[in-house]
Formats: structure tokens, C-alpha cells, sequence
């Protein structure tokens, strides 16, 4: 068994019931990032950074960190969260495998589907201002939004699930690196060379820079789906290293389930 | 547990319990198996591909504004052909240009598009390298405030600047950009 609906429906109504989460999720997710476009367009600008973090994998991450933090390990079975109702839902002990598996997809089906639908709206903002984007462009995006959503699912879902406090420390560590990798500017500053301690603070920080962007292809890659359809040549690297990490953080997920997540409450 | 009086039977339900009880916590053998066999091959494909790194996928074909030496830019824009005009303000030694180059001007849709409708003009900065710009070079910076490199410039056929957008964007970002000039200005 790979999939427990009873989970998935405690899971969707803990992600969409709470009224603070929703109106996180419509603000951030929905109202600044359409807001940034609708401004940009009427001004006749170009996307910003901000804007493409937003709609982007940082943006998908926004909107998961807020609706579906708590959806699994101990926090799942406390009272107030309906926890206390858990064990009288279960006739037979479900699987560790189940528990996760389960979670994972529901959570991200929730993060997928609100960021692909963000982007959608982004699309039919930018086609009223002269803007077009193919019927490749738009599959793309969906499809992106949903592996992006995939991956940041299983990262949570472990972090959530293994309570070592090494653990928990790296992991935050690493989600801020990986941030940190997602604001760069990508831009070089036009100016003449520079020489001595200027020189060297810059030489630094691009190091820094281009560090924390390596390790943020490390632990959470992407697939680039529109470069990958309309490109003549094919690389297998980046869906190797995203199924490799995806399908490592599952099995680490797995293994960190204890027996109080894995019989949900139940003793 | 099932509770009985039969001391072998007790033995066989409490191994069948284990067994169960095994299962459900263990972690899924293939599962393992599938993972770490793609690690590796992930570990191996990157290590391939920085020793022999693939050749560069077909990208667009600018014209370098070295070539109109001497031109001004109004003889550009007329000399254009009834396109509108791309320029990409670039520099050798600035990594998100070639990134742009190597990833976002690769893709065939944004390289047939912008090929088909642009003049595209490649004007290389060589302030770092050679101390000075090329009158052209200096001019074309000046008048559309480059500060900074990847820049791009779309230029109506009436002289003036339709858009810009600055650094390393997507390939959507990119493709939405170039669309938007081209419908405004048909």
C-alpha cells in the first residue's frame, strides 16, 4: 500500500482550513507577485528579480513553508490540529512508506496546483498587454511549478520528520544558502578594472556568490522544461540529479519516520 | 496478539507479528536500490561533463557592433530593413551573459523568434580589458543608460527604445519581453 486516503484528506483540510494560512498564501503567492506584474506592464517594464523569484521556485517554497509546515511528525498529532481524532480514523496500523508517501503527494499537489495557478494568471495578465506565451511555454510552466513543488515537499517532509537537532540545524542552514543562491543578482556591474582590496572583496564575494548557488543546485536541482523541449541538444544531467535528490530525501523521510508518526497517534 | 493456550501456536502468531510489524517500518529495498544507483549516476554524469564539457548548442546570430564602426546609430536603425533592432550589451568576461548566452539564446523558440523579427546587434564592452570603449560602443551605452551587463535593448524602427531588460532573465521571462515589443510595435 503506497497511499492512505484517510491521510490525504486530514491533510488537505489541516493545509486549507485555516483562515491565517489562506490569507498568507493569497497574499504572498497571489496579490504581490500579479501586483508586480500588473505594474510592470502598465509602466511597460520588464519582469523583475523579485517577480521572477516569486513566481518561480522561491515562490512556490513561500507558499509551502506557510500551508503545509506542520502537516506531518509530531505536530500532526497534537490536539487543536484534530490530532486527538486520529487514532479513531485507523482500523489497522498504516506502513511508514504509506505515511510518507501519502503526505508527500498531497503536499505537493497543494503547492504545485496554487503555484501553477499563479502562473496561469500571471500568463492571461501579461496576454491582455501584448504579451504571448505558447501553448509549450504554458504546459512548461505547469510542470515545472509541480517538480519544483515535488522535491521542496520531500526536503520539508524530511526536515519535519527527523528530529535531530544536527539535523534540523543543516537544514536550515541549508535552505538559507539555497536562498541566498536565489537572490543573487545575475548581472555584472559595468566599470573599468579594479585593483588591490576592491579587487579582492569583489573576487570574494562572487566566490561566496557562486558557492552558495552550487550548493543550491546540490540539494534542491530543477528541471528547466521549456529550455529542455525547445533545445536541439539533450541533457540528461539535470533529471538525474533531480530524481537522485528527490528519491534520496523520500527514502531519508522514511527511514527518520518514528513509531509515533508511523501509527499516527496511536500507541 | 492473539492470546491462546497452545505455547506453538503463541510462537507462530508472535513471528507472523514480527514479520508484520518488519514491513511495515522497513524501508522499501528497490526504492534504496533506484536511489542510490541514480546518485552514482548522477556523480558520474557531472564528473563526464566537466572533464568533456558538450559542445554549444546553436544560438543567435549577432552581428557585433565592431562591424558598423564608423556608422551612427540613426544609419543603423535605417539601414535595418524594416526590423526592429536587439542589442545585447555584453562583456567577455561577465559570467551571466554567457549564461544567458549558453541557456536562455539556445532555446530554438526565443532564437527563431528574435532572428525573424530583429536586427540583433552584439555590443561587447572592452572598458576591463582594454582600458576604453569604441566611440559606437561608448555611444550605445550612454544613450540607453547600460549599467550593467547582460543588458538588452529593443529599438523601434522610429530610433527609440521599446524596452530593456536587464541581467541573466529566464527563458519565459526572455520570451514574454521580446513578444510584448513585437506586438506593440507591428
Amino acid at each position: 500500500m503506497w497511499f492512505n486516503r484517510s491521510i490525504c484528506k486530514f491533510t488537505i483540510m489541516s493545509a486549507c482550513l485555516d483562515p491565517m494560512k489562506l490569507a498568507y498564501v493569497a497574499l504572498l503567492g497571489f496579490v504581490v507577485p500579479i501586483g508586480m506584474k500588473l505594474a510592470a506592464l502598465y509602466h511597460g517594464a520588464s519582469d523583475s528579480q523579485t517577480f521572477e523569484m516569486l513566481t518561480g521556485k522561491v515562490g512556490v517554497s513561500f507558499i509551502m513553508m506557510v500551508l503545509c509546515l506542520g502537516l506531518a511528525g509530531n505536530t500532526t498529532t497534537q490536539s487543536g490540529r484534530g490530532g486527538e481524532y486520529l487514532p479513531l480514523m485507523f482500523s489497522r496500523p498504516i506502513s511508514r512508506s504509506e505515511y510518507v508517501f501519502t503526505k508527500w503527494i498531497t503536499i505537493s499537489i497543494i503547492g504545485g496546483a496554487l503555484a501553477a495557478l499563479q502562473n496561469l494568471l500571471v500568463c492571461i495578465c501579461g496576454y491582455f498587454f501584448g504579451e504571448t506565451t505558447s501553448a509549450v511555454g504554458v504546459f512548461s510552466l505547469i510542470i515545472e511549478r509541480f517538480l519544483d513543488a515535488g522535491i521542496l515537499a520531500a526536503g520539508m517532509l524530511l526536515s519535519m520528520l527527523n528530529k535531530h537537532p544536527v539535523f534540523q540545524i543543516i537544514s536550515i542552514v541549508a535552505f538559507y544558502i539555497w536562498m541566498l543562491g536565489q537572490t543573487v543578482p545575475p548581472v555584472s556591474v559595468a566599470g573599468p578594472q579594479i585593483e588591490g582590496v576592491d579587487k579582492l572583496a569583489l573576487d570574494a564575494t562572487k566566490i561566496l556568490l557562486d558557492s552558495s548557488q552550487a550548493l543550491g543546485d546540490l540539494v534542491l536541482p530543477g528541471i528547466n522544461i521549456y529550455d529542455m523541449i525547445n533545445s536541439s541538444r539533450f541533457s540528461i544531467l539535470p533529471p538525474v540529479a533531480y530524481f537522485s535528490t528527490l528519491l534520496l530525501y523520500l527514502a531519508l523521510a522514511i527511514s527518520a519516520t518514528n513509531k509515533r508518526e508511523f501509527f499516527y497517534g496511536t500507541n | 496478539m492473539v492470546q491462546t493456550d497452545s505455547p506453538a501456536l503463541a510462537d507462530n502468531t508472535s513471528e507472523a507479528a514480527n514479520v508484520k510489524d518488519y514491513r511495515l517500518t522497513a524501508t522499501p529495498k528497490v526504492f534504496l536500490i533506484v536511489a542510490a544507483a541514480l546518485i552514482i549516476l548522477r556523480v558520474g554524469l557531472t564528473v563526464n561533463e566537466f572533464v568533456n564539457p558538450a559542445a554549444a548548442a546553436a544560438s543567435v546570430q549577432w552581428k557585433n557592433a565592431q562591424d558598423f564602426a564608423g556608422s551612427s546609430e540613426p544609419e543603423i536603425v535605417k539601414n535595418s530593413g524594416k526590423k526592429l533592432i536587439l542589442y545585447e550589451f555584453y562583456a567577455d568576461w561577465c559570467t551571466p551573459c554567457t549564461r544567458l548566452e549558453r541557456d536562455v539564446m539556445t532555446n530554438d523558440e526565443i532564437r527563431s523568434t528574435i532572428e525573424k523579427n530583429f536586427v540583433c546587434i552584439r555590443v561587447t564592452d572592452r572598458l576591463k580589458e582594454d582600458g576604453k570603449n569604441a566611440r559606437l560602443v561608448a555611444d550605445l551605452q550612454k544613450r540607453y543608460r547600460v549599467f550593467a551587463f547582460p543588458t538588452v535593448v529593443a529599438v523601434g524602427l522610429d530610433g527609440e527604445s521599446k524596452g530593456t531588460l536587464v541581467g541573466n532573465s529566464s527563458s519565459m521571462a526572455v520570451y514574454r519581453f521580446v513578444s510584448r515589443i513585437i506586438n506593440q510595435n507591428k
